[in-house]
């Protein structure tokens, strides 16, 4: 065969399903071998099977070879990070949510904007069945149960928006749209991104919640506390997750007008979303080199993220159907977060074996 | 404990043992050392090779240019040669404990 015959062509054209990079250091090896089987075979193009075969072969190298790169910026090591990092503050978020938001003891707290919305049996609000499966999901991640806690946390996914819709519809008090928004993006994140976790990562978990969570606590008591020597003024009416005490009394003049009541679970959630997006925007910059996922990705999902969905609800599907606008905004917000981090490679990072292209 | 490694692996360090190959020579002589049961395609070679390049078990020998065309010849390493001596007691040691199952199921039929 002549080096420009239809078969080195069509040979050649199967070659560039590799990087180029290993094409390079290999294609012309390759190449040979396989015109040197062709010819032994009388045929003057690939099989299926050998198409096949090269096409799961250069699927393996592309992995490979963007794994390399991830560890070669650093990037690759910090998003191991992100699975468990997600569930660790999707967890942290939903325990001092149950405590300080529905159960703090003695007193009956409704969320700011559901004055108007009835309590959930014994609770405030209905968001403890939200915060029970995050719980769950945590336990059963902490103790090996890896396929029970990717189900709890595909059920938390789709229950926070689920939950919001059907409470506003039936006029059940919920937890503010921004903190079910965060739990929902931390358990997409936590979904996509947690790796099998050997005892020793699980126990360094339970510790990270478990730290995270008494720290939020203690946090949110002390400057309770300190609270309490402040004067009574100046808080904003109408804050988007302002807590109210429905008696007031002497458990009110200790908390009075501080931090807990008012700014406590508040910050924490608004904190929330800073991160999210922080995250969000490491995995964009995994992806600058394609600009087209990264445009995909950000023009979804960061506007989702900083602005308030239920704006967004509203300016997208007025009228009849406005409530379903908060649901669809957040599906998309999701969709493309769970999209970009799974386009950049989060399994990918986790992947420990060296390069084939890297070493050949 | 000595990891297993898959057939075909095992039938190219073997093709491997006898002095470095290029990739269509491995492609023939394991068919040959299989009796034609395994029959590597260009793509699955080059993906083991990748594997034990990686793992430092062969290495690029060297490379010549026949008729137009780009031969790259593999040899076995040190270490691949160990690999490959681990793996064939392994194997020994499994037929002598099927065999000896097998016998002993001879003598109590």
């Amino acid at each position: 065969m002549s080096a420009t015959s239809p078969a080195e062509a069509a040979f050649r054209r199967l070659l560039r399903v590799y990087p180029r990079s290993w094409r390079t250091a290999h294609g012309e090896a390759l190449l040979g071998v396989m015109l040197d089987v062709a010819d032994a075979d009388g045929r003057d193009r690939p099989t299926a099977r050998e198409g096949t075969a090269v096409v799961r072969h250069a699927l393996r190298t592309w992995a490979a070879v963007g794994g390399d790169r991830l560890r070669r910026t650093g990037i690759g090591g910090s998003f191991s990070w992100i699975g468990p990092g997600a569930l660790v503050l999707g967890t942290t978020l939903s325990a001092v949510s149950f405590l300080f938001g529905e159960w703090f003891p003695g007193v009956h707290l409704l969320w700011g904007n559901d004055f108007h919305a009835d309590p959930f049996g014994p609770f405030p609000s209905a968001g403890p069945l939200l915060y029970a499966v995050w719980l769950l999901a945590f336990g059963a991640a902490a103790t090996g149960a890896s396929r029970s806690a990717r189900m709890l946390l595909a059920l938390a996914a789709v229950g926070g928006p689920v939950l919001w819709t059907v409470c506003d519809r039936v006029g059940t008090a919920r937890p503010p749209l921004l903190l079910m928004y965060a739990l929902t993006v931390f358990a997409v994140t936590a979904l996509v991104g947690l790796p099998r976790l050997d005892g020793a990562a699980r126990r360094r978990l339970s510790v990270a919640a478990a730290g995270t969570s008494a720290g939020a606590g203690l946090v949110l008591l002390a400057v309770t506390a300190a609270g309490v020597a402040l004067p009574a003024a100046g808080i904003p009416e109408g804050f988007p997750s302002r807590l109210d005490i429905a008696e007031l009394g002497n458990l009110d003049l200790f908390l009075g007008w501080g931090f807990y009541r008012v700014y406590g679970l508040g910050t924490l959630v608004w904190l929330a979303s800073p991160v999210v997006l922080a995250w969000l925007v490491v995995g964009l910059a995994t992806v600058r080199r394609r600009p087209a996922r990264a445009m995909a990705a950000g023009l979804l999902g960061v506007p989702a993220v900083m602005v308030d969905p239920r704006t967004l609800g509203t300016l997208w599907l007025p009228g009849p159907l406005q409530g379903y606008g908060t649901l669809l905004t957040l599906a998309l917000g999701v969709l493309s977060i769970a999209l970009s981090l799974l386009v950049v490679g989060v399994r990918t990072a986790r992947v420990g074996a060296p390069s084939p292209g890297a070493t050949a | 404990m000595v990891t297993e490694m898959r057939d075909p692996t095992v039938y190219l360090l073997t093709a491997l043992s006898s002095g470095p190959r290029h990739g269509y020579a491995l492609i023939t002589e394991v068919a040959d050392l299989s009796d034609g049961r395994v029959r590597l395609r260009p793509g699955t070679l080059y993906g083991a090779l990748d594997r034990l390049l990686s793992d430092g078990h062969v290495a690029v020998s060297r490379e010549e240019v026949v008729e137009g065309r780009l031969r790259r010849y593999y040899e076995l390493t040190p270490d691949g040669a160990a690999a490959l001596a681990e793996q064939a007691a392994r194997l020994r040691r499994l037929a002598e404990s099927t065999t000896a199952a097998l016998r002993l199921r001879g003598a109590t039929a």
